[in-house]
């Protein structure tokens, strides 16, 4: 348990250390995908981890002492451990809580957006089934709308981006979102956030699925449309009439003011290479974090067992 | 996912995406359309028939409204409740940077010196 229980911490350094060189060397799509379940999985077992780091606290409450004999044994975790585990699982899980609410919170707006942007005209369950739905503002916005629970995503767009593109930027751009739609890049972007709120060194994992879920879907457009400088341009058109509009709509965070200029430069460079190994070692080191923390069950469990022979 | 299923649902959605460019380009439009201007607009690369079948498909799901033009029709989007939009769409964007970090957008906007490089790159290509 000593080492075991502390190496899903060590996986999840090893990851954020390792994402800023994947988005700069690999093809986005499998990359991302893979990030995503080393994350994940890295975040469950760094936070169970902390789970049994808190429970060695449990000898110390004074009802358990006073039926077992765990505090005449040398507790196999020191002094304070205990404590600031408990103080990180809690502070985790009430970050991961804030994250959830706030994407459904999100998610319910923009579902309502598009019901209110929908034609009043149009016939029974005025939402219809249309995939496109036009907001009537000339601040040029689009974004990928997932359906509930995933299901039937929407195209959301203003007035003001469709003017500002031809068809031919049009039609890249809508391969652009249907890209998000179809691959769930929502999922994708939802898991890695919780898994860091609950675990912040997971939080250059986060950043760079988030980069990487949007090059795939540059990606994806180019290859729809078959050429790679319609997809920069549209992209780098889009961004200039969006900053254009500078009226304090949506304040970019530091880092997307990077990501812009450097998604128009890699779809301006030949495509990255889309190897098999890079994402497949990443998984194996999800997956050592895994093991890890079951080994470190398994060792809590048998301390347990022999403290309390009658469980 | 592999190549056959993405083909599959390339051929499943095929419809849906031309009424996506047809509609798109009656918004982007200043003025009503007849399916004539349509095709012109989206480049002509759609037959006739077929633009003139996706706008009539579009009046009957209430997506575009149409008027009498001679022996065609003019088309034009139909709008939703535009205050209520704008209003929902402005609070939305309004908040702060955690919110908007949740939303999915196409871009967002520049620094300075991406500005000022973005619009030299795009000068270059023109």
């Amino acid at each position: 348990m000593n080492i075991s229980v502390y190496l899903p911490l060590l996986v999840s350094v090893l990851l954020a250390a390792v994402s800023p060189i994947l988005v700069r060397w690999l093809g986005p799509a499998r990359a991302g995908l893979a990030l995503v379940l080393a994350a994940s999985t890295a975040a469950v077992a760094s936070t169970w981890a902390l789970v049994l780091l808190a429970a060695t606290l449990l000898p110390e409450a004074p009802v358990v002492a006073e039926r077992t004999r765990w505090s005449q044994f040398v507790d196999p975790v020191p002094d304070g451990v205990g404590g600031i585990a408990l103080a990180m699982l809690a502070v985790g899980l009430y970050r991961a809580a804030v994250v959830a609410r706030r994407r459904r919170r999100v998610g319910r707006e923009l579902r309502a957006l598009c019901v209110a942007c929908s034609a009043a005209g149009s016939k029974a369950g005025s939402e219809g089934d249309a995939e496109l739905v036009v907001a009537p503002t000339d601040v040029p916005h689009a974004f990928a709308v997932s359906g509930r629970w995933g299901r039937g995503g929407r195209i959301l767009v203003s007035v003001g981006m469709l003017k500002v593109l031809n068809p031919a930027q049009r039609r890249a751009m809508f391969a652009h979102e249907r890209a998000h739609l179809v691959h769930r890049h929502h999922v994708q972007r939802a898991a890695v956030e919780v898994a860091a709120a609950l675990n912040p060194l997971l939080i250059p994992a986060r950043d760079a699925v988030a980069f990487l879920v949007e090059r795939s879907a540059d990606e994806h457009a180019a290859m729809v449309v078959d050429d790679r400088q319609l997809a920069a341009r549209t992209l780098a058109l889009a961004a200039l009439a969006r900053t254009a509009h500078g009226d304090g709509h949506g304040v970019a965070l530091a880092y997307q003011h990077l990501e812009v200029s450097r998604r128009v430069a890699a779809l301006g460079a030949a495509p990255l290479p889309e190897w098999r190994l890079p994402p497949a070692a990443l998984l194996v080191l999800g997956g050592i974090g895994a093991l890890a923390a079951a080994d470190a069950t398994v060792s809590f469990l048998r301390l347990v067992h022999v403290l309390l022979p009658g469980l | 996912m592999g190549r056959r299923t993405d083909a599959k649902r390339a051929g499943r959605r095929a419809h849906g995406e031309l009424e996506s460019e047809v509609l798109a380009a009656l918004w982007a439009a200043d003025a009503p359309l007849t399916p004539g201007e349509v095709q012109q607009a989206l480049g002509a690369e759609l037959a006739y028939n077929t633009v003139h079948t996706i706008l009539v498909r579009l009046y009957e799901k209430g997506q575009v409204a149409r008027s009498p033009a001679g022996r065609a029709h003019r088309y034009q989007p139909s709008k939703g409740v535009e205050d209520v939009a704008a209003k929902q769409m402005t609070a939305l964007l309004d908040r702060g940077p955690d919110h908007q970090a949740v939303l999915q957008r196409f871009v967002t906007a520049l620094s300075a010196e991406d500005e000022a490089a973005l619009r030299q790159l795009l000068e270059r290509q023109v």
